[in-house]
């Protein structure tokens, strides 16, 4: 019983592990990338973990800890650009924050505040 | 400089990749430091998971609150705004990340998974001795992708580079600027040095990260005044990482003596 709930957690490793390699190349889906890479880390961690205690080996917890890492690296690659080190453009998101008055100005400042972030 | 490049006709943003290689060194390091008090190697993994998944939410917070006006201005004109632009609101004024935030919510994600995790709780002190050694070192490649990217530029300045064409960004183009990244990774690159010798000659020992604290906010408040970007919010004439780094250093300074004491007691 104990070996098929590890065995289970090396499933699910693997699965979140190839889900965050599918992720990652979908955008904004690089988010999705990112959460799925450090679940699937975590449950194929905790697998191996579980089958070095008792001195066996699991293909399958490797395959997902490699998966994993290989969906994290890209999705974080792909989602990260230099441009959200700093914040690029605040100035004129200040300005806007400043003046009520320039509501109407707004929509289209976000507008190009969004087409900058991508 | 290089801000990205194309593969496949996907855009690789530089910053990026110095983030997997910043974070790869640091994990090799770290699993060499881990050896003198025989942790785990999957119990390190799993506190530094939890580390940067608490530097990742604490970063974007603190990103946040640079934007705070914009944010409740938002909130106040929602209806003429409307809810559709909601997601660019918040994709815009949580898309970033802050250092400092990071790192102290790296910190505080090792103390909480330290707390629940009983066979790392013994090791909690090490783990962040381990964390300050890492911290600078991750910080090298962070500020050469800055480097790279063309953000946290410097001020204009005879001696430096000049960017063209950069359009990741524009700001930076065609003016001469001081690199002030290149200064920071190499004093990042001296603090590390610095910590590595301190942690594997066991001096200070479990009060490395108050040693960081006292010197790294130090490196910190003069490279702001060679910053160009100012657009890091400012109050009272000090940008926001400068008033974090006064709150640290003084955090550092009284924590010390407290914890020497604590490891004094028998």
């Amino acid at each position: 019983m104990e070996q098929q709930g590890k065995k289970g957690l090396a499933i699910a490793g693997l699965i979140f592990g190839i889900a965050a390699c599918v992720c990652c190349w979908a955008g904004y889906g690089a988010i999705a990338g990112i959460v799925c890479g450090i679940v699937g880390l975590i449950l194929s961690i905790l697998a191996k973990k579980s089958f070095t205690a008792i001195g066996q080996k699991s293909g399958m917890a490797t395959a997902g800890l490699i998966l994993s890492i290989v969906g994290l690296v890209l999705s974080v690659v792909m989602l990260i650009a230099c441009v959200i080190c700093v914040a690029a453009g605040s100035a004129a998101a200040d300005e806007i924050a400043n003046n009520p008055e320039l509501q109407n100005e707004i929509a289209s400042a976000l507008d190009q505040i969004s087409s900058s972030v991508q | 400089m290089f801000p990205s490049f194309e593969i496949f006709g996907r855009q690789i943003g530089m910053y990026g990749v110095m983030t997997v290689i910043g974070f790869a060194v640091c994990f090799l390091v770290g699993s060499r430091l881990i050896k003198r008090f025989d942790i785990d190697i999957y119990d390190f993994a799993l506190t530094m998971i939890a580390a940067v998944i608490s530097l990742l939410i604490f970063s974007c917070l603190v990103y946040g609150m640079t934007h705070i006006r914009l944010l409740i201005n938002y909130f106040a004109h929602i209806n003429e705004i409307g809810v559709d632009k909601l997601w660019e609101v918040l994709k815009y004024c949580f898309g970033g990340i802050v250092f400092y935030g990071g790192f102290i919510g790296g910190g505080i994600g090792i103390l909480v998974y330290t707390k629940f995790n009983k066979s790392m709780r013994i090791h909690r002190d090490h783990i962040l001795d381990i964390y300050a050694v890492l911290t600078p070192l991750f910080h090298v490649f962070g500020r050469i992708g800055c480097f790279l990217g063309g953000c946290c530029y410097g001020v204009e300045s005879e001696f430096g580079f000049t960017v063209h064409n950069n359009t990741i960004n524009p700001a930076i183009n065609d003016v001469n600027r001081f690199p002030i990244q290149l200064v920071e990774s190499a004093c990042n690159l001296l603090i590390f040095l610095l910590l590595l010798y301190l942690f594997k000659k066991s001096i200070l020992e479990n009060r490395l990260i108050y040693i960081y604290m006292l010197i790294y906010p130090v490196v910190r408040f003069i490279t702001e005044f060679f910053r160009g970007d100012e657009i890091r919010g400012f109050f009272f004439g000090l940008s926001t990482s400068q008033w974090i780094s006064i709150f640290l250093f003084v955090f550092a300074l009284i924590m010390l003596p407290i914890k020497t004491r604590k490891m004094k007691q028998p």
